[in-house]
């Protein structure tokens, strides 16, 4: 019967926040500006945004943050024009990030990062018209990256970090076969995943106004071995519908990034870039159960997502010595093609604003917080389920970060 | 005033910014843009439905509440509300009552069955050991008249039948007067927008007999039939929508045991061979093997069944397992089985009504809405809002337990055929139904 499992749909509920793929809610300071921080010479978010700047980061800091990420999708079942709500939790990606060397003058810096580029949940209201595609997926992902950043010379810095990331999954959807009280069959997927990657990146300090930045954040490879397949079905069905483990295995894109900022004035100081996203990488996504019977089959959804791409553009403004404001927009395209639309990512191009400020509030405490908007719609019909609507998402992130230096 | 308080002072005022803003933009969700459905040319004052099973809401092999409630009368009358018709009167079943069918007995389940090897498996069962009588008591009321004329079983022929409350106990539970024939009850009515699906009940009743003892309504008579049906609802301008038939043999009442399902090993195969090497057949093998059916045109009255010959669902089960039905004690009796030639004529008397159907439809500006091809369609199966929809039995979701009558969810899949079709015709946005809010068959 169902294939069923072959419309799981997973996995990328990062699409609550800036790029359907991309998350880069890592640092408040470059949030404000729409996220542009490869080229940023700004904090020790540089773990995340471009190693490579960490050579020319002339302090030791300890920097926490978080984001509270609003996301609410409204969905159209074009056919009955029946209307459902997501009832998404409020995501909270967070990053902590400490950088230290040992002398004001060292070539050499040492770092540590800890950030969730993704981490949300996505769910639906109560018998939404979508049920048997997805109900909830829930998405967690630490990663764990140690970082060594190196000055060349005057002009370059060179960076590079490991990533170690453990995350855990839990998928959700209704099975339409239903027993004498109506109730419906359910199915869970849930399990651990680590993978590993590494994090790159170049910085040069062309001049004292214009700086380059180029990072490469290789793919990790999220798998899942031995996670629990659990099935609640009518009891003349369980044998057709036997819990047991199953294997499966997400690839997180490896993105590429290149960056230019520029003081435009002695107060005014511009940044830009293009992220590119290899998310060809995510065409198919397979679920290998233990035991299979003829309800229950291995099952391999085809993805087929596509490169992709993302401009940022952001400026940040000091309005006295203790306060600098801050604005960016980004537009991105989306990786998922007509006909894959899933519940999970009902993503679209789009065009994201944010702002934000940083306030020194004193020699070696600055607070940064941020906000960011954008409103996406996409229309589709799904070519596996024939889940077939628009998707309205409305999307608010808003974040604080503390920063000390010593 | 310090220097550091104004700093404070500032960042108070900032973050209270911040947060309020962030709250006004939270709220924000996306927001519903709806808008209503237009009636295009229909006029949706008096509908009337008129039909056979779907119709009558006739499934699991009786006529229930549970079953009227997901009627494709129902159904259709309740997208129709949304463009200002009243709502439809059915001559409901109690809702405790068992349901009953032609022969006395109740609608049927998905249960546990002990087969003759002792064998405990899903199957479908009775919910009660007899029907309900009382469901065949009539209902008419003058004051509130039925608008729901869905009667099972319904042939062409009958509905112009003046005493067909004689012979009829489903069309006797609502008619207005035992003298009064069909078309008589819905031309009172004066409908202005009917829906008519016939045809299925003429096939079937051949089909489910095996072919033997009965004849298909032939096309010409159904023609003239549907015909005068047709232009007399239609005679005071009402519109509607009229339906072509499937091809019924696609149901799982008949797909679902195979025509070589006798299945041997090894050794049962050549003892088989030796104790009916006489017949000269042909040769058993390990695996799959025709079943012996029962031919009067054969020369020993009985041959191997034929690829593409149909085994109906009523066919004795333990007889076959346990018994030698169909191999060593004789052929699968002929009402348990469709020939090739029979089936054959099911499909071109099939194509013959629904030719009938398309060109009554066109000469009256009715919609028309095409059933075969959405039963072709299922017999390969496709997905809906994450169903998989399909013909086969049980696990499919469109069929009932009785293999031949519709779930919910198959009643909502061709109600929506039908709003598409209307809304073509008539220019009309009336909405379809949602396929995932219905059930499929239930299950223990």
């Amino acid at each position: 019967m169902l294939k069923l499992l072959s419309s799981i749909l997973i996995l990328l509920p990062f699409f609550s926040c800036s790029q359907g793929f991309q998350v880069a809610l890592q640092g408040q300071a470059q949030q404000g500006m729409a996220s542009a921080g490869t080229a940023l010479l700004q904090d020790a978010s540089y773990i995340f945004y471009n190693p490579g700047i960490g050579a020319f980061y002339n302090k030791s800091e300890i920097n926490i943050g978080g984001t509270a990420v609003f996301s609410k999708i409204l969905f159209e079942d074009q056919n009955s024009h029946t209307f459902n709500r997501s009832n998404s939790p409020i995501g909270t990606p967070f990053s902590a990030y400490a950088v230290y060397q040992r002398h004001e003058l060292s070539n050499l810096k040492v770092g540590f990062g800890i950030y969730t580029p993704f981490g949300s949940t996505v769910s639906y209201e109560d018998g939404w018209v979508g049920r048997f595609a997805l109900t909830r997926l829930e998405l967690k992902a630490i990663f764990f990256q140690p970082t060594i950043s190196y000055r060349v010379n005057d002009y370059i810095g060179i960076g590079a970090g490991l990533v170690y990331s453990i995350g855990s999954v839990n998928l959700q959807k209704d099975i339409p076969v239903v027993d004498e009280n109506g109730v419906y069959g359910k199915a869970e997927l849930q399990g651990k995943s680590k993978g590993f990657g590494y994090n790159i990146g170049v910085f040069i300090r062309a001049s004292e106004r214009f700086k380059i930045g180029l990072d490469y954040r290789s793919q990790v490879k999220m798998s899942i071995d031995k996670g629990d397949a659990i099935f609640t079905v009518p009891s003349g069905l369980a044998s057709s519908f036997p819990s047991g483990t199953f294997t499966s295995s997400l690839p997180l894109p490896k993105i590429i990034s290149c960056g230019l900022a520029y003081n435009l004035t002695e107060k005014t100081e511009l940044s830009s870039e293009v992220n590119f996203g290899g998310w060809k990488s995510y065409d198919t996504l397979a679920f290998d159960y233990q035991q299979n019977t003829s309800s229950l089959v291995d099952t391999k959804s085809a993805r087929m997502y596509k490169n992709s791409y993302v401009i940022r553009l952001g400026a940040q403004y000091k309005l006295n010595p203790s306060l600098s404001l801050r604005f960016g927009s980004s537009y991105g395209v989306t990786p998922v093609q007509n006909g894959y639309v899933t519940p999970e990512t009902p993503d679209a191009n789009r065009i994201s604003v944010t702002t934000g400020f940083g306030y020194k509030l004193n020699s070696k405490m600055v607070l940064n917080m941020s906000i960011l908007y954008t409103s996406l719609q996409r229309e589709d019909t799904n070519i596996e389920t024939q889940l077939s609507g628009i998707y309205r998402t409305n999307v608010i992130a808003t974040g604080f970060s503390f920063a000390y230096n010593f | 005033m310090s220097k550091t308080t104004t700093h404070y002072l500032k960042l108070k005022k900032i973050l209270f910014l911040g947060i309020a803003s962030s709250i006004l933009l939270i709220s924000c969700k996306p927001k519903i843009q709806n808008i209503d459905p237009e009636k295009g040319l229909i006029n949706p004052e008096r509908i009337v439905m008129i039909g056979g099973n779907a119709i009558a809401g006739y499934t699991d092999d009786a006529l229930s509440e549970d079953g009227q409630k997901f009627s494709v009368a129902s159904l259709l009358a309740q997208q129709l509300q949304t463009i200002g018709s009243p709502a439809l009167v059915s001559p409901m079943v109690d809702f405790s009552s068992v349901g009953n069918n032609i022969n006395g007995k109740s609608k049927m389940k998905l249960g546990y069955k002990t087969d003759c090897n002792g064998v405990s498996s899903l199957s479908p069962i009775r919910i009660a050991s007899s029907g309900d009588p009382s469901i065949f008591t009539n209902l008419f009321s003058a004051n509130n008249p039925f608008t729901n004329l869905g009667v099972p079983n319904l042939k062409a022929i009958n509905i112009n039948n003046s005493a067909f409350a004689d012979t009829d106990p489903f069309f006797a539970r609502l008619t207005s007067s035992s003298t009064s024939s069909l078309l008589d009850n819905i031309t009172t009515l004066n409908p202005t927008f009917f829906t008519l699906m016939i045809g299925e009940s003429d096939i079937l009743d051949y089909a489910l007999k095996g072919g033997s003892g009965v004849n298909l309504t032939s096309p010409v008579t159904f023609e003239s039939d549907v015909n005068l049906a047709v232009n007399t609802i239609t005679a005071n301008g009402s519109r509607g929508v009229l339906t072509n038939i499937p091809d019924v043999t696609q149901y799982p009442y008949f797909t679902t045991l195979p025509w070589d399902g006798l299945t041997l090993s090894a050794e049962k195969a050549a003892s088989l061979n030796t104790a009916l090497a006489a017949l000269n057949f042909g040769t058993y093998v390990e695996g799959a093997n025709p079943f012996i059916i029962n031919d009067t045109s054969a020369p020993s009255g009985f041959r191997w069944a034929k690829k593409g010959e149909l085994v109906l669902l009523s066919a004795p089960l333990d007889s076959i397992k346990c018994f030698g039905m169909g191999s060593t004690s004789g052929g699968i009796p002929e009402k348990y089985i469709l020939t090739l030639e029979e089936i054959a004529n099911i499909k071109s008397t099939t194509s013959a009504y629904n030719s009938s159907l398309a060109a009554i439809a066109t000469n009256t500006g009715l919609a028309f809405s095409n059933m075969n091809a959405l039963f072709e369609k299922l017999t390969v199966g496709f997905p809906q809002n994450g169903v998989a929809l399909s013909s086969k039995f049980v696990s499919g979701g469109i069929f009932s337990v009785d293999g031949l009558n519709l779930t919910p969810r198959g009643n909502a899949l061709i109600t929506n055929e039908i709003i598409k079709s209307i809304n073509k015709t008539y220019n009309s946005t009336i909405r379809t139904l949602d396929i995932s809010a219905y059930r499929g068959v239930i299950f223990p």
